[in-house]
């Protein structure tokens, strides 16, 4: 996992479409009818990523290399689900390219 | 493709001192430009219609816009008041030019792509914090505002009237996440770590398990999504739907002219259980099964030469021709004999149509399942 721009970071967002907080990332309406959705993911206080593969009924710790004790405010996903984006609430972007396990 | 793999690489990042970070290859290189304000940025979204589009929430100066990927910014026409603190800014996907932002004093919106704002608040209880918003990615007007009181409130009409829906004990509500992939379905994360979910757009909400949770607060909430694969396991048709054979052991169907060759030259025992549904691949029907590829052609349902395509470089010495008895054949094609239990087996099962002429003599060989035993085999 690899960290850039060492800031408290509020939110993130990827080109091409709205992600904002919970909207569908890079998506346009006609793509929007049957996408598969691989994984869910939840930044919680403290630098804690969870991700959940069967809608929300059971998650399972992510985000191993984060730095611990700092929020992650805002989490983005490439298009295709590996890489994945933390920003954290004092130690700048983080970047994972397997799926936020490290 | 869901996106341009241009636009896959460009990243934003919203910098709480109140400077965006802006990334073109993928977040490995930064530049940063400074906002006109002295105030901080809360929260960050993209225009799904004009993706060079930017908005930013702040917590004492409304939002700016930017209409160049972030290089520059400006204030809205008709802001949202600075003293307000904007905290989540959500736009529905059929409808791009209407943005909602969930502020400290309830919903505002645009309906003009973010150039005026008024408050749309109605139903929502004067002084209420919205710290989450989400619009259903199917229907423009179906919108879910969570509050730091801990309610959840629903818009039916493009956020013209809202109603409370739920109300957690106390926590707020601090993320919110249409799931795309299961129409109607929201999920809420709160301040006290608990997840909800709603199958039925916000309607009704149920706790969902959330006891591994090592923090007591849930900030945000995102999805990683690609595009649908024929490998994708499918769910069982409804009962009797005429001609359509469902595999529940891997989730697939069997149908029309692929289901009358499958059964006919020996299911289950020639062919394994289905691994795709049919699909066109090389502008041809096919499907995929454990030990064979079926593909439609003009002439009917035939099987792939797996076989050749497995032993695609290898070269197999070819034996000298002999005459074909009761025990042996000769084939001429690919210049190899079949015979003993082999040929009995291929005589057995239509060996003709479904296997074709052997490109090998028998061989011994491992054959990938694990036990490192070694089989006669012969290629087809």
């Amino acid at each position: 996992m690899q960290s850039y721009l060492r800031a408290a970071v509020a939110a993130i967002v990827l080109g091409s479409g709205l992600i904002g907080r919970g909207v569908l990332p890079g998506t346009r309406a006609a793509d929007a009818a049957a996408p598969v959705v691989d994984r869910i993911f939840a930044g919680l206080q403290l630098g804690a990523v969870y991700a959940s593969g069967d809608a929300g009924d059971s998650w399972h710790a992510r985000g191993a290399g984060l730095p611990g004790g700092i929020d992650i405010a805002s989490l983005a996903v490439a298009p295709g689900g590996r890489t994945i984006y933390e920003g954290t609430a004092g130690a700048g972007v983080y970047v994972s390219s397997d799926e936020g396990r490290s | 493709m869901l996106v341009s793999p241009a636009g896959s690489q460009r990243v934003y990042a919203a910098l709480r001192d109140g400077d965006v970070g802006r990334s073109s290859d993928g977040g490995t290189h930064w530049q940063v430009s400074q906002l006109p304000l002295g105030s901080t940025l809360t929260t960050l979204a993209i225009d799904a219609g004009r993706p060079s589009t930017l908005l930013a929430g702040t917590a004492s100066d409304g939002l700016l816009i930017s209409t160049d990927a972030g290089a520059n910014w400006r204030a809205p026409g008709q802001n949202i008041p600075a003293s307000v603190s904007v905290d989540a800014i959500a736009a529905g996907l059929t409808t791009p030019d209407v943005i909602y932002a969930g502020t400290s004093n309830g919903v505002y919106q645009t309906i003009d792509g973010g150039a005026t704002w008024q408050q749309a608040s109605r139903g929502i209880p004067d002084g209420v914090a919205i710290d989450s918003v989400a619009v259903d990615p199917l229907h423009g007007t179906r919108v879910v505002a969570g509050g730091d009181n801990g309610n959840i409130y629903r818009s039916l009409d493009g956020g013209t009237s809202w109603t409370e829906t739920y109300s957690t004990s106390s926590a707020a509500i601090r993320a919110l996440l249409y799931d795309p992939a299961r129409p109607g379905t929201v999920l809420a994360g709160t301040a006290g770590a608990t997840l909800y979910r709603s199958t039925d757009r916000g309607a009704n909400w149920s706790t969902l398990d959330s006891s591994s949770f090592s923090s007591t607060t849930v900030l945000c909430l995102a999805v990683s999504v690609r595009a649908a694969s024929p490998t994708d396991p499918v769910a069982a048709p409804v009962d009797g739907l005429q001609g359509v054979h469902y595999f529940s052991q891997t989730g697939h169907t069997v149908r029309g002219s692929f289901y009358a060759f499958y059964h006919q030259y020996g299911d289950l025992e020639i062919f394994g259980l289905p691994l795709s549904e049919a699909f066109s691949e090389h502008g041809q029907a096919v499907q995929y099964f454990e030990r064979a590829r079926l593909v439609l052609t003009a002439s009917g349902v035939r099987e792939s030469p797996l076989g050749s395509l497995l032993t695609a470089g290898r070269a197999f010495p070819a034996v000298a021709p002999s005459a074909s008895t009761g025990s042996s054949r000769y084939f001429g094609a690919t210049r190899h004999s079949l015979g003993g239990h082999f040929l009995d087996f291929w005589i057995r099962h239509h060996g003709q149509l479904l296997f074709g002429a052997p490109v090998s003599q028998p061989l011994c060989e491992q054959n990938g399942d694990g036990t490192g035993r070694s089989y006669q085999v012969q290629y087809f």
